[in-house]
């Protein structure tokens, strides 16, 4: 029997344990942190922890719809292929940081690269 | 787009616009005050319609399965039913048993306990008096539930303030008022050996000194760092009784910070500090791994430290805020 991406990540509690170190990361990175609306962390931390769920093959209820919906005002105040590809090294480094297994970590980068042409509207 | 039935009247929401403001447009007398999702003021209760979870997700259980919800956050995709009498079961009756004036501006009152009001340290009710329904307003309680038989709040006047000006000026033991609550998640919740960081701006300092007693009495071992601010020497009203409770436990630590730099002291050696509160906190607390951080008071300086103390350690789940969000009375909106 093969656990899930998820369950071998660790479900919940990696998304938990990961998830701080990663909005650090992405509110420290001037190129890409005025995208982050610092008016309602809590409410923008709960979206990190929604996005690394998806990212790390979790429950989700995205579909290509709802991601291009929610970044679609984002793309039109200029986001793009740079932007896209700091917050997936953000991601990367995260679970460096963690020590996750190689293997696992490019699984996950696979999902989170397949969002691409959704997130920026292509 | 989704409308709003309220009585005889249906009222289509326009574009990204809350239910509160739908209703406040088509000229509805309905009470709020922070419009942010914060102090619950606009409470409403829908007896049809899906209610996003946005719009209920700081309610009780007990309350969301009734169907009250919060239409200043509330941006349904479906038609929403709404209850027209007033949801009145949701507020008891209680009375005055006695006001102290600390300074200028701040008093503090003792309300009688409703029975079975039960509610933590730190956590905030709404109050309005009976005659005037519509004004609302929320105070945070310093009182503590297993000593004080009463509820303890600390108002302060604000320029302008309708229920404020009442409250300082005019109310006396015997006064009737109405409470609803307690809300909000700022209590405390910590272990015992956590290392604590409190940040209070003037009355923010009311819940975070409940907070402390309860630490204290639920046997806190940890470190627990207060940092109180205030712009002149007069703000830090309570500075006496937080001494009084460091005298006590040698793992409390009181700051005392004035942000006028320019305020007069009248005894330099009261130990007090100058500087912005949550400056000097962050100054002096430079790496905040394995700390809990309770912010009380003015909401800039909240978020501000929110994001201070994040981004230095601490984890944003064990970040507690009670910003003061007061209602906006300009006619036109700040910019």
């Amino acid at each position: 029997m093969t656990d899930s991406l998820f369950d071998r990540l660790g479900g919940e509690a990696a998304v938990n344990a990961a998830v701080d170190i990663f909005y650090r990361k992405v509110l420290s990175d001037p190129s890409i942190n005025e995208f982050f609306d610092s008016t309602d962390m809590a409410g923008q931390h709960s979206k990190q922890k929604s996005f690394l769920t998806m990212a790390f093959g979790g429950p989700n209820n995205y579909s290509g719809k709802d991601l291009r919906a929610a970044h679609a005002p984002l793309v039109e105040r200029g986001l793009n292929d740079s932007h896209f590809g700091a917050v997936a090294g953000h991601l990367q480094a995260t679970l460096q940081e963690l020590d996750v297994a190689a293997n696992l970590i490019d699984e996950v980068m696979s999902i989170a690269g397949s969002t691409h042409d959704d997130v920026l509207n292509i | 787009m989704p409308a709003i039935h309220y009585g005889a009247s249906r009222i289509e929401l326009q574009a990204d616009e809350s239910v509160l403001q739908a209703l406040i447009r088509s000229g509805i007398d309905t009470p709020y005050s922070c419009e942010s999702g914060c102090c619950q003021t606009c409470m409403l209760q829908a007896e049809d319609g899906e209610l996003p979870a946005e719009s209920q997700a700081s309610l009780i259980g007990k309350l969301r399965s009734q169907g009250y919800f919060l239409p200043c956050v509330c941006h349904p995709q479906t038609d929403i039913y709404l209850r027209s009498e007033e949801a009145d079961n949701i507020y008891q009756v209680t009375h005055l048993i006695e006001k102290t004036i600390y300074n200028s501006e701040v008093c503090r009152l003792r309300l009688a306990r409703p029975t079975g009001f039960d509610y933590q340290a730190g956590q905030f009710i709404n109050v309005r008096s009976p005659d005037q329904k519509q004004l609302i307003r929320s105070y945070s309680l310093s009182s503590l539930a297993s000593e004080d038989d009463y509820l303890e709040i600390q108002v302060r006047l604000k320029r302008n303030g309708k229920l404020s000006s009442q409250l300082y000026n005019s109310a006396t033991a015997g006064d009737k008022f109405e409470i609803q609550g307690a809300n909000g998640n700022c209590f405390y919740q910590s272990e015992s050996q956590q290392s604590l960081l409190l940040i209070a701006t003037h009355t923010g300092i009311a819940p975070l000194f409940g907070l402390l007693r309860q630490a204290i009495a639920q046997g806190h071992l940890g470190q627990v760092f207060v940092y109180y601010g205030s712009r002149e020497i007069e703000g830090l009203y309570l500075l006496p009784e937080l001494q009084a409770l460091a005298q006590q436990h040698s793992n409390v630590n009181i700051t005392a910070c004035l942000s006028n730099l320019e305020a007069s002291l009248t005894d330099e050696s009261t130990a007090v500090r100058r500087g912005r509160a949550n400056d000097l906190a962050f100054a002096e607390h430079p790496q905040l791994q394995g700390y809990d951080l309770y912010l009380c008071g003015n909401a800039e300086m909240v978020k501000a430290a929110q994001m201070q103390g994040f981004m230095v350690g601490a984890g944003m789940d064990r970040i507690f805020t009670d910003p003061f969000e007061y209602k906006e009375l300009r006619k036109t909106a700040r910019e």
